[in-house]
């Protein structure tokens, strides 16, 4: 096999289990050295509101300030740490649009998910025009292959994007979701996960959720993203 | 967008965008990016085919991942370009200084000939021939006639040692220097110093091209960049490749008389090539793992150490530059010793304070084996045998070895657990060219 990431073939090793257990094979597309560059987080060490990696239990300094203007947090959950090796492979997914490398985390997450059971599973959506360019939407290519997702979200165009702004612009974006009501009725007291790609500071996945909580009041809703 | 940035240029653009610049540019060559079968997908930049399913976009279109780092194609856009209409002045004077030796001299005027007749050719020089300082005068020929040029190498460590000496010598002249992550946007200019991937962005753009190092990774390998050599000069137009060790497909094409041959089988001080010694180690690697120096190894190292001779020490993989380094550090506690790979993020940095005697070896893999030049140094490859040390590799690290005028000679040492066919191919191919050197 070839790796996705680095273009290295490269072969993988069975375990004891693959050969032993009738099962499906899971085949993983990118090599174990790549692999290793991905830092995954640890549920225990995590902030329980962002689910960033910490030393220490408990809420992180940018929970407590979401605590004032949010006193029910996210309950985020991530994979992976964003660390150079994540950035690498989010430039190369989503700014050059190589859709191959959605297939690079299906089976970990398949297993991450597997242990958060939800009614439905909503992605976070792209404005038409990114669509465009693209050719897909990069949080649906990530998890659509994982679990069935219903989209019921509609996102307007921003004039800058999130990625090209620092931190206080970002905080200070308006509202940019809508939701698409018909959709949105049958979710009614409804558990549902809310996914993205990365968490940075967490604005986007804030906004999504009171977009939806505004549509269905009684919608329980969590949130997990590939990235923290 | 200016006409002049499409002459002989592959641009991606979608349909709108290609009816607008029709109307704008009369005589544009449209064609669609992507060719569709019922199956199958070939791009038209790179001649890469993939199976439709697995390069289909949610949008229902498709793309190419194999070009994806130059840009992204898709099925449903175009690929456009002007034909080339070389817009130059040209230079009238060649800003280079040196002189060339009689042999030199000589291929210099066959390169010359070369351009002129618009001809297809092998130049088989040896490591440390002075290949770039033969190229000046034809290259200067033909800038000044008004046609493009192109030097295009697969190593980007090549093209950025070209650069200056390019300048330098053709001072009159834009060259224009692209590869993967450069800052700076293209614009259209007479001299293109590139890498074999830029190629594929060109359209019938070159009178002359000339591949360097036309037998290094990943060029030899890769059809699609042999591709990228056809598409990117014009119909009527030179193509000179250089080497010091021609694989086995260009001596294929020499046979059947599609290419040119010549050899420069001397270096331009007069000394031969150094002939590598072979030393069996059949259990170098067990050694290793234990802890100990190989005793070939030791004896070597200890004998390079005495005389204070810099070297290069080439290992086979990465994993194993950190268990030697430490095992060197510790049985020679004075010798200045750094290691460097393709990733180290300060690989030109060490590599610098190499050429200024600032360390004394430097343990690497096979990054190192072509494109740069140490004052005086010799050579220790351990595991030779092992399959990355192809035969080519094997003759240009071996050919780092008595480069410079002031130190023509210097010991070359192979360390083995048995010998390879590459190693036995090296040997061969250096005795032959020292034989053809009349040594």
């Amino acid at each position: 096999m070839r790796c996705l990431l680095c273009q290295q073939s490269f072969i993988q090793s069975l375990t004891l289990a693959d050969i032993i257990y009738f099962r499906v094979l899971t085949t993983s597309p990118i090599c174990l050295n790549c692999h290793r560059k991905f830092l995954q987080i640890e549920p225990d060490l995590a902030c329980s509101g962002c689910g960033r990696l910490q030393t220490r239990q408990g809420l992180c300094q940018d929970c407590l300030t979401w605590q004032k203007k949010y006193p029910q947090l996210l309950h985020n959950r991530a994979l992976f740490t964003y660390n150079d090796a994540m950035q690498e492979f989010f430039k190369q997914y989503k700014t050059s649009g190589d859709y191959q490398l959605s297939n690079c985390f299906t089976s970990v997450l398949g297993q991450f998910l597997k242990k958060m059971p939800a009614d439905d599973y909503v992605p976070i959506p792209t404005d038409t025009k990114s669509y465009q360019r693209r050719g897909f939407n990069p949080v649906c290519g990530i998890f659509g292959k994982v679990v069935p997702l219903y989209e019921c979200l509609n996102k307007r165009e921003l004039p800058v994007k999130q990625a090209h702004k620092n931190r206080s612009e970002r905080l200070a974006t308006a509202q940019p979701f809508q939701a698409n009501m018909d959709k949105c009725r049958p979710l009614a007291g409804k558990q549902i996960i809310l996914l993205d790609d990365v968490y940075t500071t967490g604005r986007t996945l804030f906004h999504a959720r009171d977009c939806l909580l505004r549509a269905v009041p009684s919608l329980k809703i969590t949130t997990v993203t590939l990235a923290r | 967008m200016n006409c002049e940035a499409l002459f002989g240029r592959l641009e991606i653009v979608d349909q709108t965008t290609s009816k607008t610049w029709q109307d704008l540019f009369p005589g544009l060559i449209v064609q669609p990016a992507m060719s569709l079968t019922n199956t199958v997908v070939t791009c038209r930049r790179c001649q890469a085919r993939y199976s439709k399913k697995s390069v289909q976009l949610p949008s229902g279109t498709y793309y190419c991942p194999t070009c994806l780092l130059l840009g992204r194609v898709c099925s449903n856009e175009y690929l456009v370009s002007l034909p080339e209409k070389n817009h130059f002045t040209g230079p009238t004077e060649l800003t280079w200084r040196g002189t060339l030796t009689p042999a030199q001299t000589e291929a210099a005027e066959m390169i010359k000939q070369i351009f002129k007749q618009h001809r297809q050719h092998l130049l088989w020089a040896v490591t440390g021939a002075g290949k770039t300082e033969m190229l000046f005068p034809g290259l200067f020929a033909a800038l000044s006639q008004g046609k493009r040029v192109a030097i295009a190498s697969p190593r980007i460590d090549v093209c950025l040692e070209l650069l200056p000496r390019l300048q330098q010598a053709f001072a009159q002249t834009e060259i224009m220097l692209l590869y993967g992550d450069q800052p700076e946007p293209y614009h259209y200019t007479q001299f293109v110093l590139c890498t074999t991937h830029q190629l594929l962005r060109f359209y019938q753009a070159f009178d002359v091209l000339v591949i360097d190092e036309v037998d290094a990774f990943p060029f030899a390998q890769d059809q699609q960049l042999h591709f990228a050599v056809q598409q990117a000069r014009k119909t009527i137009s030179a193509c000179l490749y250089l080497t010091a060790t021609p694989g086995p497909a260009l001596l294929q094409q020499v046979r059947k008389g599609v290419l040119g041959l010549s050899y420069l089988p001397r270096r331009y001080h007069g000394h031969p090539l150094a002939l590598p010694h072979r030393h069996l180690a059949l259990n170098w690697y067990k050694q290793l793992r234990k802890g100990r120096l190989p005793s070939v190894l030791n004896r070597l190292l200890k004998d390079k150490v005495q005389r204070q001779q810099s070297f290069l020490l080439f290992v086979p993989k990465i994993a194993l530059l950190k268990p030697l380094a430490q095992l060197l550090s510790n049985n020679f506690a004075n010798l200045k010793f750094t290691t460097v790979y393709a990733a180290d993020p300060k690989r030109a940095e060490k590599v610098q304070a190499m050429r200024q005697e600032k360390l004394t070896a430097l343990l690497t893999t096979t990054i190192l084996e072509r494109g740069v030049t140490f004052k005086n140094i010799e050579v220790i490859v351990l595991g030779s045998d092992d399959s990355v040390f192809t035969t080519s590799a094997l003759v240009q690290m071996a050919g780092r070895v008595g480069r410079h005028r002031d130190y023509p000679t210097g010991r070359v040492d192979f360390i083995c657990a048995g010998y390879s066919c590459a190693m036995k191919q090296a040997t061969k191919q250096i005795k032959q060219i020292n034989q053809k050197a009349g040594f």
